[in-house]
């Protein structure tokens, strides 16, 4: 059932260069914001390109076992969720001892 | 079909877990004054742990546990023992610490106890899945514990940074791993390295291996990826550092052997150049940059990083004894290097200050540290009779025997560079005279930072004195030596 859909649906080429876009994007901001929060938010984007990748991979993927691509994004999607709610915690610890979280601003320790 | 799981392989990761819930709740439940015991508790944990390693060490399992998902190897075996010996270390110098710095003792213990858990799984982890979620366990772990200090604006600082590149690193590696998922279409190691020798060589594959590089590398302090690690080790609470900087970088390293050695086999030819590279990068810009720093932290730190280019020096070699050679020195680099922080520690602990002139004249005032000191330090330099010539041996052999002998002459040359800096923490204890004249006041360590000490130190003298013991130990966890006849 799976076979017939792939081979009327999008090919693979397609979800790669859609996910290489989106994960270019996520890296070009996470080196280029200034704001932390923005920075996450590219991170973001980088994950979801990388959940792109695995389904569309595990859809399209030859060999083994379909299912093994999916669990791998629902693990990423978990595991991403913890993490950011990590990064807005000490975020917040930061930003309730100064004014603002722009990156350039946090520099006590150089060299 | 439900698959077979044998939960006794992992024994020790069960136990560590379970003790840091029950330490989480403690910190609610037990009163303020009593928190000593959490430490304790914890304490007893470690050593439980390490007991249950010992006693599935002799089944040598290399069947598969956890349905296929773990592997039970005495490679695993090797790593979990080093994982927990740096975390019994770290323990211990931390009782104190955390009592002086007002840290909350059950979180702290319990993220610690997390960290490790999630390296081990990073050592035995025979797929990506599982990989992954253990060095996530581990990563946001560690950002939480380089943060706990806050009061300390440097410490918050440090997690953000580590926290920043931590989950960009983390999101690269993602992208490399799933790059080789489309390659092959499999999350098992073993059968990705099939994959891979039958696709050959493409750009996607190449683009794939980077990611990865760039990803582990970070964990593993190597430059051009290192940019977190002066900054998290300076602000960090101290024992944080310790463990990041060895139970955290011994994670790395299994992780990378497992996934270099096993899954990315097919393409030796290319990472081996790559790895070489960033080993000659990581050790030269490491050792320069830790000239001129004041910091003992940050100096420390920068230290890492060279330790971290002389390791990946026997990784990058692709042989058996090069493998053998950075697993031997993680071991090594593990006692030398906790010891050398929890000599910063106690000054710490006694309200000293963290520069390399805190430390004039400390011959004097405490001539036991300052020895102690002193063996950490030049075992690192890589002096005999001590654990961390040895290490260094052996990646000096490895390197010449397969061929890259610029790494060896950049080994030697990088140690000599490191003389400058280590030699200045050397001066100031014992040539320097004290800014002003402090009363002697003995040791002022307490018990449980002594006997890490104690550990430590004898870690390096007992690795120094018989090497042969260690390295068949090592040799037998070696993989490759397994599977190659």
């Amino acid at each position: 059932m799976l076979s017939a859909a792939t081979d009327m649906s999008v090919p693979m080429e397609y979800f790669f260069i859609v996910s290489t876009i989106l994960f270019g994007l996520g890296l070009f901001g996470a080196l280029r914001r200034n704001n932390a929060i923005m920075i996450l938010m590219s991170i973001e984007l980088m994950l979801n390109a990388v959940n792109i990748n695995l389904v569309g991979f595990a859809r399209h993927g030859g060999a083994g076992d379909p299912v093994t691509g999916q669990i791998f994004a629902i693990f990423v999607m978990a595991v991403a969720a913890a993490e950011v709610s990590v990064g807005l915690a000490i975020l917040i610890t930061l930003a309730r001892r100064r004014k603002g979280i722009d990156i350039n601003e946090i520099d006590l320790m150089k060299g | 079909m439900i698959p077979q799981i044998n939960f006794n392989t992992i024994l020790p990761e069960i136990i560590l877990s379970a003790v840091a819930l029950v330490l989480l709740l403690l910190e609610v439940l037990i009163s303020p004054d009593r928190r000593d015991r959490v430490s304790t508790i914890g304490t007893l944990a470690v050593v439980g742990a390490m007991v249950a390693i010992g006693s599935l060490w002799r089944t040598e399992v290399v069947a598969d546990g956890m349905g296929g998902l773990i592997w039970s190897d005495s490679f695993g075996f090797f790593f979990r023992a080093v994982l927990l010996t740096v975390l019994l270390i770290v323990t211990l110098l931390s009782v104190e610490y955390v009592g002086r710095k007002n840290i909350p003792a059950g979180e702290f213990f319990a993220l610690l106890f997390f960290a490790t858990v999630g390296g081990m799984f990073m050592a035995v982890s025979r797929d990506l899945i599982i990989f992954y979620v253990g060095l996530e366990l581990l990563s946001i772990s560690s950002y939480v514990l380089a943060g706990l200090l806050r009061s300390d604006d440097r410490s918050l600082e440090a997690a953000l940074k580590y926290f920043l590149n931590g989950a960009m690193a983390s999101a690269i590696l993602l992208f490399g791993f799933s790059i080789f998922y489309g390659l092959t279409g499999t999350t098992d190691l073993m059968e990705m390295a099939t994959g891979l020798s039958g696709t050959g060589m493409s750009w996607l594959a190449v683009a794939g291996l980077v990611m990865v590089t760039a990803g582990l590398g970070f964990k593993l302090a190597v430059v051009p990826f290192h940019l977190w690690v002066p900054d998290t080790y300076e602000g960090a609470p101290t024992p944080v550092s310790a463990f990041l900087s060895v139970g955290s970088k011994g994670a790395a390293l299994a992780g990378i052997l497992r996934i270099f050695y096993i899954a990315l086999d097919p393409l030796s030819k290319d990472w081996m150049g790559l790895l070489a590279v960033l080993a000659l990068l990581t050790m030269t810009l490491g050792n320069v940059a830790a000239l001129h720093q004041k910091n003992l932290k940050r100096m420390l730190a920068y230290s890492s990083i060279a330790q971290a280019g002389y390791i990946l020096a026997g990784v990058a070699t692709g042989t058996s004894l090069g493998l053998s050679a950075a697993m031997f020195y993680i071991l090594a680099y593990t006692f030398m290097n906790s010891g050398a922080f929890a000599v910063v520690i106690t000054l710490a602990n006694q309200g000293e200050g963290e520069t390399v002139d805190n430390l004039a004249g400390l011959a004097r005032r405490e001539p036991v540290l300052a020895f102690m000191m002193f063996l950490f330090i030049i075992s690192l330099l890589g002096i005999p009779p001590l654990a961390g010539f040895w290490a260094k041996l052996f990646v000096l052999r490895a390197t010449v025997e397969a061929g890259f002998v610029y790494l060896a002459v950049a080994v030697v040359l990088n140690s000599a560079v490191s003389v400058g800096y280590y030699y200045g923490i050397i001066k100031a204890m014992y040539v320097t005279p004290p800014a002003e004249e402090k009363e002697h006041r003995g040791i002022m360590a307490g018990v449980a930072t002594q006997i890490g000490i104690a550990l430590a130190a004898a870690g390096v003298l007992v690795l120094g004195i018989g090497p042969e013991t260690f390295l068949s130990w090592v040799n037998s966890a070696n993989f490759i030596s397994r599977m190659v006849p």
